[in-house]
């Protein structure tokens, strides 16, 4: 009856993975498996689990055939609306939105495809009724890597970046938001910001996990200010920052004033507007969410920003060859904790041939064929992958179509699509790439082995 | 179970471990024979695994003395799991039924298919299960364990197993008080199942449910008119379903709407009287009206109800009270109104001299933003809380009241509290203004605050206010059998100790309010 | 006409004629005005009638009475369809219904005498308050059915009106005597029921009337002896007062008084609060406190 919705949920899948450049050459970021998974089931699955029944999935255009293929195969219950974007090397994600902003009427949900979360997003949506907020962002803690927890690969100089999230303790509001490498050595905090906020808390150990409840009024901005590229990095901040400006006394669209005259600090107002009734309902309402001043609820504030502190849930963003491998170690630990109905792929996938008569703890999927004699331990096996005889394979994940000869051991690896380990090989905590042939007898640690051509992002 | 530990002491280190590895060899035969059911390669595996169930049962006897502590812990957990994998595993259940034959029990097949099921699951649930299956095992050929008949019934339907689990536990008290018992039973009619996101009703209402059951709307008057704000939401995005009449589509429509919303928060007068009216208005619309037109219309309705009712009645309401604020005065009041809050307003603004002293009660508080509020414009007030109200009530001359309904013997339903304040100011014989607009009334009749109300939160009460780091002694009060705790939102004060009723038509005696109603053009 | 005339004519009635309380003169007062009126419109006549009332304010007479009297009146007469041509054949019919008012009123004080006289049974003893037409009235017509019964007034200070209401009744051939406003507890124990008068009933259902009253109901509520208030419904006006101080000034004190320095001065009426009044004796019923905003409301909305 209704034509309009309360929200719809954008999917973010046109990244091309620029931190795991080694894996993307043989798959899509989207589309690489964790717990024998693309990785884009993951948020889709969350979407579904709180009852949305479609989703808008943003792509690249030269991904489009194969990740319609792969979303059939999965038979998720949600329909997914599949956009694909030209030169999605060049855009970011702000751009992205503002190419499908026709399709979006209504308040929307924005999920990275690369989040791996149980959290429940009920909360988030409550927090973002409750306030009639701007933004919702779900902040999560950052996964705690364990000090023997070794990347494959060689070994990474880059820091994980650290967020620096402020969030009111009272309230709940996000007032800051910024990346630590923003800044040099100091940061600072004017004293009318410290007035209105007598009491926040800063957190470095918090992700803003890129999952957020947007207004519709932010996305009618955003399409009319075009030099914002990101979410996380630009439009965030900067709706963030703009909470704590006044609005102009008397905003009224003014015929006599020319376009041109608006002031730009300004111009954020004539789409940040209230309802009319609004404003009464909060003078007679009983309520203030804060009790340290004299001032009105909200602070009087038309923007508001929140932001949801999942603790104690799992959640990660694979967007690094780290977090990437932290995700597949963890997946069948953490996925079945919180999992009340049955999972709806089975550990072990029934078209698999498994002779070996050792296998812990592994995930192995679609006529797979594991021979005799072997030995595996954790390990994700994709689909139509050989493992022969005589193999000893721990704590790796094993990408569509692997081939893995006899007397090979393989040690917390990551083995692209399509490669194969010849006899006799051991690798160390390694990465192998797509399609890639290691000669046999060799004996690799902590390198990637790939072509060294190859390494550009499709 | 001494036998078992006579079993214990006879084997040799040697024989213990030769029949681990063949547990092992057993569970990766069980693996392999999972994955293969349908191949009929199956006999030899089950001849394999009689023997191995042998040695797995002498086996479990060893396991006995240690995981015998866990076993009424995890023994609700097991059956859940066996359920599960019952459901998965069905289809295997009925093909190896055919198969295995010979004089094995029942039991140990079924312990065999359970093993097999759970071969299947994760690795974690794998090293779990492999305790749990040693259990069964073992419980299944004891026979001496009552959870083993619950297992039988158990496996072929869940209903049974989610019924066992409660009944071991003993029975728990729900915490509900004898006295109060049908305010919770309405609150369980009024659940409505409705999907978290995207369901059938208007976005505007979802919000207005949320926002109304965490207590960010307060006040009879913001509910009223944050209800109309979103019915006029609705009623602008009401798409007529063919072949139906507006009025009846938007009707059914709005009834589910205000079913929601009285899930959420059980509605206020005001707000039922607003959806008369507005019910009222419709019936009056001929049917040839297009639909823009009645659309127009009606938001128009809501529109001229909340300016007439509310806005202006308000501001009649304050200029009648005036009269009655002398310069020197001390007028005290209860919690937050915004009527009240208006009428002290205006009286501040018409330099009158007085000051405020705002009585507050636990666990709303809500007369901290009274308090705010009028502190900010400059009004000189004081705070107490309801306790120390014998205390401050010699120094005041006057008790302004707000009301959330009157009722139709001219009893006022207010916030609770209201009532204590108006028979200590009776003691005191200080004269107690009710300030309420017209379309607060209710035909109802109440002599106490019992047979009708709103059960709040219990855990509130619980809480310590404020930040406190300390944490309540009354936090874990569930677990005390006999402790109840009671937080009840409204109460009746009664019409003879209300001096008078302030209304928007006149200054009246608390029992002339229904007859104003029935002079006023009566829309019913 | 001029103030000086209307005030003239007022206080005029009030002296010659005793029988006429302060609220019956203003009217007859308000009848001579319009029926001597030049006005030409509706609007006009209104305003000469406002500027009498104001004028009868500032006499040395209570105002309650006259307050709510003129009020009633001016209602009463405007409470009918004024649309005809002209504007003599308007005010023919306004005065035609003042005077129609002006009956009802005098038949008021019969009406009460009728009802009230039920009550005062043979053999009772009532205690009443200062000088009040009506109650005297309706003792008349308790001796003209023949029962017997006696009478305690209080002297009322300052101007000593119970002595005159004593004397009176004495005409009568009531056996009364005369107390002492500060006896009035002493005696309450011996009486039956107190029956008063009023100046003026308020919308909460409470009267107006000579200081005094409210001790006299607040005794009769201790000593649990109904309290009766015999009034006629053209007293009945739109105040609500709360408590005593409550009470506008220029019911309290004359317009002279009000002049000066009213801490020093003593108010001439008090207010009695409803729940010490069993019932009020009216020419529309007898009414129990509560009623009278019902009643009021009709007269008014």
């Amino acid at each position: 009856m209704f034509p309009c919705k309360e929200f719809q949920a954008v999917v973010l899948a046109a990244g091309g993975g620029s931190r795991m450049t080694e894996l993307t050459r043989g798959q899509y970021k989207c589309l690489l498996p964790i717990g024998n998974l693309p990785m884009l089931w993951y948020p889709l699955q969350l979407l579904e689990r709180v009852g949305f029944k479609e989703a808008i999935v943003i792509i690249a255009e030269s991904m489009e055939r194969n990740v319609s293929l792969a979303l059939n195969d999965l038979n998720l219950k949600i329909k997914t609306d599949i956009v694909a974007v030209k030169n999605a090397e060049d855009l970011g994600t702000a751009d992205s939105i503002r190419l499908i902003h026709e399709k979006i009427y209504t308040d929307f949900l924005v999920i990275s495809c690369d989040l791996i979360t149980d959290v429940d997003i009920c909360e988030i949506l409550n927090l973002y009724r409750k306030h009639n907020a701007s933004i919702t962002a779900l902040m999560l803690p950052a996964p705690k890597v364990s000090d023997d927890f070794i990347t494959p690969g060689p070994k990474n100089k880059q820091k994980p970046e650290t967020d620096l999230i402020g969030i009111c303790n009272e309230t709940g509001r996000l007032i800051f938001l910024a990346s630590a490498s923003d800044f040099e050595e100091t940061i600072e905090i004017s004293q009318p910001f410290l007035k209105k906020y007598p009491s926040f808390t800063m957190h470095s150990r918090l992700m803003d996990s890129h999952l957020y409840v947007i207004n519709k009024w932010i996305l009618n901005f955003l399409v009319q200010n075009k030099n914002f590229t990101t979410l996380k990095g630009e439009l965030l901040p900067y709706i963030v920052r703009k909470q704590f400006s006044k609005p102009p006394k008397q905003y009224v669209d003014d015929k006599n004033t020319s376009i041109v005259q608006t002031n730009s600090k300004d111009a954020i107002y004539r789409f940040a507007i209230e309802k009319p009734l609004d404003e009464l309902i909060r003078k007679m309402s009983a309520y203030n969410d804060h009790d340290t001043d004299l001032e009105d609820t909200y602070h009087g504030d038309i923007i508001r920003c929140y932001a949801y502190v999942g603790d104690g849930k799992f959640g990660l963003r694979a967007n690094t060859i780290q977090m990437y491998h932290l995700a597949n170690t963890k997946i069948s630990e953490w996925w079945n904790n919180d999992n009340n109905e049955q999972p709806s792929v089975p550990i072990i996938a029934p078209t698999a041939t498994i002779r070996s008569t050792q296998i812990q703890d592994c995930r192995v999927d679609n006529n797979a064929l594991i021979e005799e004699k072997t030995s595996l331990k954790h390990t994700h096996i994709g689909p139509h992958v050989t493992v022969e005889s005589k193999t000893r394979i721990s704590q790796s994940v094993l990408m569509e179509s692997a081939i893995v000869k006899q007397r090979c051991i393989i040690q917390n690896c990551i083995l692209g699509s399509g490669c194969i380990i010849e006899e006799g090989t051991e690798l160390k905590d390694c990465i192998v790439g797509y399609k890639q042939v290691v000669p046999p007898g060799s004996q690799y640690s902590r390198e990637v082995l790939t072509d060294a051509d190859d390494l550009i992002v499709i | 179970m001494t036998n078992k530990k006579g079993n214990i002491s006879e084997k040799s280190r040697e024989e213990i471990k030769a029949e681990r590895e063949a547990k092992k060899a057993a569970k990766a035969h069980a693996k392999a024979k999972a994955k293969s059911t349908k191949i009929p390669d199956k006999d030899p595996l089950n001849n394999n695994k009689s023997p191995s169930s042998d040695s797995i049962k002498n086996r479990t006897s060893n396991d006995t003395p240690e995981t015998v502590t866990n076993k009424n812990i995890e023994s609700s957990n097991k059956i859940s799991v066996i359920t599960k994998t019952s459901n998965t595993c069905e289809k295997d259940e009925k093909v190896v039924s055919e198969v295995s034959s010979e004089g094995k029990s029942k039991a140990e097949l079924r312990a065999e298919r359970r093993a097999k099921q759970e071969a299947q699951r994760a690795a974690k649930q794998q090293i779990l299960s492999e305790k749990n299956k040693n259990k069964i095992k073992e419980e299944n050929t004891n026979n001496n364990n009552n959870s083993n008949n619950n297992n039988k019934p158990a496996t072929h339907t869940i209903d049974i197993v989610k019924n066992v689990s409660p009944k071991k536990t003993p029975k728990v008290n729900i915490h509900e008080i004898n006295l109060f018992k049908h305010l919770y039973h309405e609150r369980k009619q009024a659940i409505v199942n409705v999907p978290f996101v995207n369901s059938n009703i208007h976005p505007a209402i979802i919000r207005l449910g949320a926002q109304y059951a965490n207590k960010i709307i307060v006040g009879s008057n913001a509910r009223c008119v944050a209800f109309l704000a979103g019915v006029k939401q609705l009623i602008q995005d009401f798409e007529r379903p063919p072949q139906a009449d507006f009025i009846r589509g938007f009707e059914a429509n709005l009834q589910e709407s205000v079913a929601y919303l009285h899930h959420c928060r059980p509605l206020a007068v005001s707000m039922h009287n607003a959806l008369k009216h507005l019910k009222w208005q419709m019936t009056q619309f001929s049917s040839s009206l297009s639909d823009v037109d009645v659309k127009n219309k009606l938001s128009n309705a809501i529109d001229t109800y909340i300016r007439e009712q509310i806005e202006l009645a308000d501001k009649a309401i304050s200029i009648t009270i005036q009269t009655k604020i002398s310069n020197g005065d001390v007028i005290l009041t209860y919690g937050y109104s915004s009527l009240i809050h208006k009428i002290l307003l205006d009286a501040h603004t018409a330099a009158k001299e007085f000051r405020v002293i705002v009585v507050d009660g636990r666990p709303w508080l809500e007369g901290k933003e009274q308090l705010r509020r009028l502190a900010k414009h400059g009004i000189e007030c004081s705070y107490i809380l309801i306790n120390a109200l014998s205390y401050i009530m010699p120094e005041v001359s006057k008790v302004f009241l707000g009301a959330h309904a009157i009722l139709a013997n001219g009893s006022v339903m207010s916030r609770v509290g209201t009532a204590q304040v108006a028979l200590m100011a009776r003691a005191f014989n200080i004269p107690v203004l009710v300030a309420c607009e017209t379309h607060k009334s209710c035909e109802r009749v109440q002599t106490d605050s019992i047979v009708y109300n709103e059960l709040g939160n219990a855990d509130e009460l619980a809480q310590d206010y404020g930040n406190g780091a300390q944490k309540s002694l009354l936090t874990n009060w569930r677990t005390k059998k006999f402790l109840n705790l009671l937080n009840i939102v409204y109460d009746v004060t009664p019409a003879n100790l209300v001096t008078a009723v302030v209304t928007e038509l006149a200054i009246l005696p608390c029992t002339s309010v229904p007859v104003i109603l029935r002079i006023k053009p009566s829309e019913i | 006409m001029e103030k000086e005339e209307i005030c003239q004519y007022f206080n005029g009635i009030i002296k010659n004629e005793k029988d006429i309380s302060a609220g019956m003169a203003a009217i007859r007062t308000l009848l001579k005005v319009l029926q001597y009126s030049k006005s030409e419109t509706v609007q006009e006549l209104r305003y000469c009638l406002q500027n009498a009332i104001d004028a009868m304010r500032s006499t040395e007479n209570p105002v309650t009475a006259i307050a709510s009297g003129s009020e009633l009146f001016l209602r009463f007469i405007t409470l009918t369809a004024l649309d005809t041509p002209t504007f003599a054949e308007c005010r023919g019919i306004m005065l035609h219904r003042g005077n129609m008012f002006y009956e009802k009123l005098v038949a008021a004080r019969g009406k009460i005498a009728k009802v009230a006289a039920h009550f005062i049974k043979d053999g009772s003893k009532i205690l009443t308050h200062s000088k009040s037409r009506v109650v005297l009235r309706a003792m008349k017509g308790a001796v003209e059915s023949n029962k017997i019964f006696e009478v305690y007034v209080t002297c009322s200070s300052p101007d000593n009106s119970g002595e005159e209401m004593c004397q009176n009744l004495r005409k009568l051939g009531v056996s009364c005597t005369l107390i002492l406003d500060s006896a009035m507890g002493y005696v309450m124990e011996q009486v039956d029921m107190v029956m008063v008068g009023a100046e003026g009933v308020a919308e909460s259902g409470g009267i107006i009337n000579k200081i005094g009253t409210y001790t006299l109901a607040m005794c009769a509520k201790e000593v649990k002896k109904p309290f009766y208030v015999l009034t006629e419904s053209f007293k009945f006006s739109r105040i609500y007062p709360l408590n005593q101080v409550d009470l506008p000034n220029e019911f309290k004190y004359t317009a002279s008084t009000l002049k000066k320095d009213l801490q020093k001065e003593h108010p001439l009426v008090d207010y009695t609060p409803p729940h010490y009044i069993s019932l009020l004796f009216t020419d529309l019923g007898i009414l129990t406190p509560s009623a009278v905003s019902d009643e009021l409301i009709k007269l008014y909305l």
